[in-house]
């Protein structure tokens, strides 16, 4: 399979009349898309925004991002299942807008959505404060469920996401990244002398609001499976999370996902990439029993010598995450994990919830627990009054004059567990 | 694990779930007290059937929490026979709450808009063990059930 990225670099937003793209600014008519997004009768109101880096502007609560891209040649459309039919993604041309995101921000449960700053020392923490907004704001209908609002908050992220990128079809790209992986057939005789490695990725699949997309599919109810990592670009994977902001997985990582960009990057000089193996990370523990022991086995399969593993959320993912690994090297596979880590204030505590001796190649993507205090912005997009209860924040944290202090869990994308975040360190 | 299991048991302290399960232990206290809770029935040879850190909240964040067990009963049981996995993660889970932040789990929510998001959270996410279980329970009923007892 492969697959064409086009990337049309957007520096500015603009409103207009209408939406279009000229010298790398995207012009958005705002009117149109808050039509657009009212023919949802699941919404009272819709009001859209801009953030641009740099600016002193506070979104929250941030509930996803999704990056603009549509498909300008190759079968269906982006994001199967909710844009696209459900018919195969990763082949052909697709148009991406880098440097623009969609963020939808909602009040849909109090205490789980993050803040994005796009100034002062909260930037610092997310990736989406260097990237040019539109912002969504939703009101529900009354009395609409909470999963219902989750649900409309989530397609009309991709909606818009998708809307703007086909405002921009026929501009020019400023770059133009090709990725091809071969059939298994070929793989397999491929890069002789190299190890194998295939990507395990881990879904958040533990519930209402707690769940992720595969071609329209809630990932609780799959067994794990193959699937081409040009599919993944193609917004195969969609965020249906609102779980703590740092460590979701929010539809614009999976869309940029840099295990899989790395692992194409080494592809044939380090060791020969083979494939990709999705998970899920159920409650039951019966379901991660089989879906460890499942997804190892496809390893298996194979024949691959090591996996790299990533985890999203913390706590019961973590018992997902150490069956894994501890299957995997039971198999004779070796295995480095991704994940974050919850080791208090402090950062003395023991750091995820579960362990095993095989789990000795682990990478971190931060403390959640560490606290930062954001100073104030001249302008909030969202509900401040959040900042008190949303995950990260505590009593007291929305202070009078402005500031929030919080541990960094609720910043969007902080601790982000496929590595997309903006923290790093070295140990000897 | 999906086996027969003669009883169920749900342990809770989320009160929208009062009344509405039949083999519902309901615990009046804190989630640490659940997770005590669970322990003392597994050591009388219940297993435990969903994670008890389930839904990605620190044990600050979240002050409900609801545990799914079940008993086999055959000749061969012996009424002391520990499920080891199910005790060695319950006594994990006992540690992750009682570290790190001890003060959280005894910490109401603040907001009172919040403690109903809370509860019906925790209603959604263990919905899901539940009917893996064919555990019969009133979702409509218990969401007006968080509703009308005025949060």
């Amino acid at each position: 399979m492969k697959l064409e990225l086009h990337k049309v670099k957007v520096t500015d937003l603009k409103w207009g009349d209408k939406t279009l793209f000229d010298g790398g600014t995207l012009y958005v008519n705002k009117a149109e898309i808050e039509e657009m997004l009212l023919e949802d009768e699941r919404f009272a109101k819709v009001s859209v925004d801009f953030a641009k880096p740099g600016e002193s502007v506070r979104i929250l609560p941030v509930k996803d991002v999704v990056e603009p891209r549509c498909k300008l040649e190759g079968e269906n459309e982006v994001f199967p299942g909710f844009i696209g039919d459900v018919d195969t993604v990763g082949c052909g041309k697709t148009l991406v807008l880098s440097g623009a995101a969609v963020v939808t921000c909602g009040r849909i449960v109090g205490f789980q959505e993050g803040i994005i700053d796009m100034s002062g020392p909260g930037a610092d923490y997310t990736p989406f404060s260097k990237t040019n907004n539109v912002v969504l704001v939703f009101e529900p209908k009354e009395g609409l469920e909470k999963h219902e609002y989750e649900a409309a908050c989530r397609m009309a992220g991709l909606k818009t996401a998708h809307y703007l990128a086909c405002a921009v079809k026929g501009a020019a790209a400023d770059e133009v990244e090709t990725y091809e992986l071969p059939c298994f057939a070929e793989a397999m005789k491929s890069h002789e002398g190299l190890p194998k490695v295939a990507y395990l990725y881990m879904l958040q699949s533990q519930g209402l609001l707690h769940d992720t997309y595969v071609y329209g599919v809630d990932a609780k109810k799959i067994l794990p499976t193959l699937i081409h990592p040009n599919e993944v670009m193609d917004g195969a994977i969609v965020s249906g999370n609102c779980v703590s902001a740092c460590d979701k997985n929010n539809t614009y990582s999976h869309l940029n996902n840099p295990v899989i960009k790395e692992m194409y990057a080494r592809h044939g000089k380090d060791f020969n990439f083979v494939g990709c193996i999705i998970t899920n990370e159920n409650t039951t523990l019966a379901d991660k029993k089989r879906s460890s022991s499942y997804a190892v086995k496809l390893a298996r399969l194979l024949g691959v010598d090591g996996l790299i593993i990533t985890e999203e959320g913390f706590g019961n993912p973590d018992t997902d995450l150490i069956m894994n690994c501890r299957k995997a090297e039971k198999a004779g596979i070796k295995t480095v994990l991704l994940t974050d880590e919850y080791a208090g204030r402090d950062g003395a505590s023991q750091s995820l919830a579960d362990a095993c001796s095989e789990a000795d190649a682990v990478v971190t993507a931060g403390n959640a627990n560490e606290v930062v205090v954001l100073p104030k912005m001249e302008k909030v997009i969202g509900f401040p009054e959040y900042a008190d209860i949303i995950a990260g924040g505590f009593d007291g944290s929305l202070r009078e004059d402005g500031s929030i202090e919080t541990e960094i869990q609720a910043i969007t994308g902080a601790t982000n567990e496929l590595g997309f975040n903006r923290i790093a360190a070295y140990t000897g | 694990m999906f086996g027969k299991y003669e009883k169920y048991k749900v342990i809770s302290n989320n009160k929208i779930l009062e009344g509405q399960i039949d083999c519902l232990e309901f615990v009046k206290g804190d989630a640490l007290s659940v997770l005590e809770k669970a322990r003392d029935y597994i050591h009388q040879g219940w297993a435990l059937l969903n994670h008890p850190l389930y839904g990605n909240f620190t044990p600050r964040q979240q002050p409900y929490r609801t545990i799914l067990l079940g008993l086999r009963v055959s000749k061969e049981h012996k009424p002391f026979n520990v499920d080891l996995e199910s005790l060695g993660l319950i006594e994990k889970s006992i540690l992750k709450f009682r570290s790190g932040m001890p003060e959280g789990s005894k910490n109401p929510p603040r907001v009172e808009s919040v403690a109903e998001d809370y509860a019906i959270l925790d209603l959604y996410l263990v919905s899901v063990n539940l009917n893996r279980y064919g555990i019969k329970y009133d979702f409509s009923k218990a969401i007006s059930n968080g509703i009308n007892t005025g949060w």
